[in-house]
């Protein structure tokens, strides 16, 4: 076996310039997989609370509870332009356009932004209540709030990463901390994809 | 030594700071504010190791308390029929939550940097804040109960604080988590392969990964429960109903996870005193891999609505399954000490006893699923836990002991530490045996105190017996430590044990590894 330490410091040629650890990226991805991990433990939670009641002949969603699918779709279509927009970002960077980056990433934070107000316009239409028997308003209320804290973060995420940038700290070489905000995006974007579709279209 | 060059954002705790070139830099603040200002990984991994251990003393109080209780099963004598239950959740939510689970990232946040090669951990401000959170979360906890709170608590608000503080608490877990895999993942020096890690290293990056998962959903069970609680609704949150849907974090396969990195602590140890390679290390890495992807107990948390989950095969293959990858680990941690020299320091006796006492727990978990034994709901139950978080105990002592100069920076008495050793062995299977026995004869786990059986009353005073000798062994390792502190003069951050990992090396530029034990290559090749 070799051995493994040599002292290079009594001439030998210096070592190769160790790979940048993406630190910031990995992290990120790992906080990404708990947050995953709690949407689906209340997804899983809701659907079966739903199947239980809707099993015993209950009915699941309130009657007087109104959910019009439009401004869900249309957050929904607004996320995944922001995602665009993201990518968008990411490529200026890394063509060193900071001009096209700034607006990009800006733009990115406004949908975010946009998408926080278009779900806490809906919780004014839905008449869900927190205190309903069937713990659906409850769950509802929960999982919803908490991708709003989620996206919350996302934004702060987005615009910390834009001032950065700003900064200099980014450039067509090292453009880390965007792409880690990219997947950070993305899977909120994902996990809004499934809440839109377990609670507001299947119902 | 390879040192071409230092890390310029090398936050180099060993090293003598050069005069001229601090010059006209601000001094790093010293007391309370470079304490709360701390980044270094090494303070911050002191104070989880040393908060944890103050949590465990609350913890293995009300655990006392609780063995007294149970000497005479009939009646309620030491706590009342209506504190019993809060008690029990509090022994159980402080042992894990509080200590188990701190205490290992305190070692880790210690000792993985240095065995990556890193001057710092990844995130050092998150990892502080994440101490911090934890340290007032966990203040919160007690206090919360103090006030009539928690699990079965009478007062509404007690229990509103104590849903509030163990968020707080399993979100600084999983930041630190993020941080320690991270570090692992990402910050490792030139040449050191995942597969050359330190089994320390690599058993915390498994664990880490099982943990974010798991407390992940734990942390939005929380948030559900607050809610419900808060607001009143009590469809999933009532009092009586909290602890049920803690349940499974204390429970196999979930338990199991907290005792991921024994295995590092023991694949570490064992070839430094049997003063060889570690045999079959491939293996060794496979199963505490297996064993972590079989202790990931996040799909059984409907439990609590679905008891007949224990019943179904799948639960009954995982708890059988998790006993495999141990047994490999062991066949090759046996191989690796026949085939070199012991010397029977108290690193290795704390090793072996937590290997063992994580062997018990799984066979007791194993045997707990069996359904013509009816083990279940009983006793059992805390036998498993006892033998695991024991387990987790004996290899966190052990580690101190073993790491010493990197989180005491002065040694502890040898003499005095084989005893804690012997006698946390012993408390543990004193502990954690008659509870199984128990169990046998369907004594019902909580606070049922129906059906007494014969005999129950003996099994609970061994029980009882055991849970004092741990907490002895507790003061045996406090006395050792004052003693330690009183007496002995520090030490240097040097290789007491001549460790293969890059931890001992004294080395702090910049590293390049060529295999999985680069001190042992280097002490060999200079012979």
């Amino acid at each position: 076996m070799a051995v493994a330490l040599a002292n290079d410091s009594l001439g030998a040629p210096p070592l190769a310039a160790p790979t940048r650890p993406r630190v910031l990226l990995i992290g990120t991805a790992l906080a990404c997989s708990g947050i995953v991990m709690a949407f689906a433990g209340l997804l899983g939670l809701y659907a079966e609370e739903r199947n239980a009641i809707v099993r015993d002949g209950g009915k699941w969603i309130p009657k007087d509870v109104v959910i019009d699918l439009t401004p869900f779709n249309v957050a929904l279509v607004g996320l995944i332009i922001s995602l665009v927009v993201l990518h968008w970002a990411v490529y200026a960077v890394a063509n060193e356009d900071r001009p096209r980056a700034y607006l990009a990433l800006g733009l990115a934070a406004l949908l975010g932004a946009a998408y926080i107000n278009s779900v806490a316009f809906s919780y004014t239409q839905m008449n869900f209540t927190v205190d309903d028997p069937t713990g659906v308003g409850l769950l509802v209320y929960v999982i919803t709030g908490l991708h709003l804290a989620m996206a919350g973060a996302g934004v702060v995420f987005i615009a910390l990463m834009a001032f950065r940038t700003l900064g200099g700290q980014y450039s067509g070489r090292d453009r880390e901390g965007i792409v880690a905000a990219l997947l950070y995006w993305y899977v909120t974007v994902a996990v809004y994809a499934v809440i839109w579709f377990t609670i507001f279209v299947t119902k | 030594m390879a040192m071409t060059e230092t890390r310029p954002d090398a936050e180099t705790e060993t090293a003598t700071p050069d005069p001229s070139a601090t010059a006209g830099l601000p001094r790093p603040a010293g007391g309370l504010a470079g304490l709360l200002g701390t980044g270094r990984h090494r303070s911050i991994g002191r104070l989880w190791v040393g908060t944890s251990l103050v949590f465990l003393v609350v913890s293995g109080g009300v655990g006392a308390a609780l063995g007294a209780e149970r000497l005479k099963p009939e009646t309620y004598n030491v706590l009342q029929k209506n504190n019993f239950a809060q008690a029990l959740s509090l022994h159980g939510v402080a042992g894990v939550f509080l200590f188990a689970l701190p205490i290992l990232i305190g070692l880790g946040t210690i000792v993985v940097p240095r065995q990556v090669g890193s001057h710092t951990i990844a995130f050092p401000r998150a990892a502080a804040a994440a101490y911090w959170t934890y340290l007032i979360g966990g203040a919160i906890v007690v206090v919360s109960y103090l006030i009539n709170g928690g699990p079965f608590g009478g007062n509404q608000q007690g229990v509103d604080l104590f849903l509030a503080s163990l968020a707080m608490v399993v979100l600084a877990l999983l930041l630190a988590s993020v941080c320690i895999a991270t570090t692992v993942l990402a910050l490792r020096v030139p040449g050191l392969t995942l597969a050359r890690v330190p089994m320390f290293a690599w058993s915390m990056l498994v664990a880490a990964t099982i943990w974010i998962a798991s407390l992940g959903l734990l942390f939005g069970v929380l948030v559900l429960l607050y809610v419900d609680h808060r607001y009143r609704v009590f469809v999933f949150g009532a009092n009586d109903q909290i602890a049920g849907w803690l349940r499974w974090t204390i429970t196999q396969p979930q338990v199991y996870a907290f005792a991921i990195p024994v295995l590092g602590f023991v694949g570490d140890v064992v070839p430094v005193f049997a003063s060889t390679r570690a045999r079959m290390r491939g293996i060794q890495l496979g199963a505490i891999g297996a064993f972590g992807a079989l202790s990931f107990g996040a799909w059984t948390f409907l439990s609590v609505q679905h008891p007949q989950l224990t019943r179904q095969t799948l639960y009954v293959g995982v708890a059988f399954a998790a006993l495999l990858p141990l047994l490999a680990f062991t066949a090759a941690v046996a191989e690796t000490l026949r085939a070199g020299r012991i010397r029977l320091s108290s690193p290795l006796l704390f090793a072996l006893s937590a290997l063992l006492m994580l062997l018990a727990g799984a066979a007791a978990g194993a045997a707990r699923v069996v359904d013509p034994l009816h083990l279940v709901g009983t006793t059992a139950d805390s036998s498993v836990i006892h033998y695991v978080l024991g387990a987790t105990a004996i290899a966190a002592v052990g580690a101190i002991h073993y790491w010493w100069p990197h989180v005491l920076t002065r040694p502890l008495g040898e003499g005095l530490a084989r005893l804690t050793a012997l006698v946390l062995l012993l408390g543990v299977i004193l502990l954690s045996l008659p509870d199984l026995a128990s169990g046998l004869i369907d004594e019902p786990a909580g606070s049922l105190y129906t059906n007494v059986r014969d005999g129950v009353a003996a099994l609970n005073a061994a029980s009882f017996a055991g849970g004092l000798l741990v907490l002895l062994a507790i003061v045996l390792f406090v006395v050792n430590l004052a003693v330690s502190m009183a007496r002995l003069p520090e030490g240097d951050i040097t290789d007491p044990w001549e460790g293969h990992t890059l931890e001992w090396t004294a080395d702090t530029g910049t590293l390049t590894v060529a295999s999985a034990t680069p001190l042992l290559d280097s002490r060999e090749g200079s012979t």
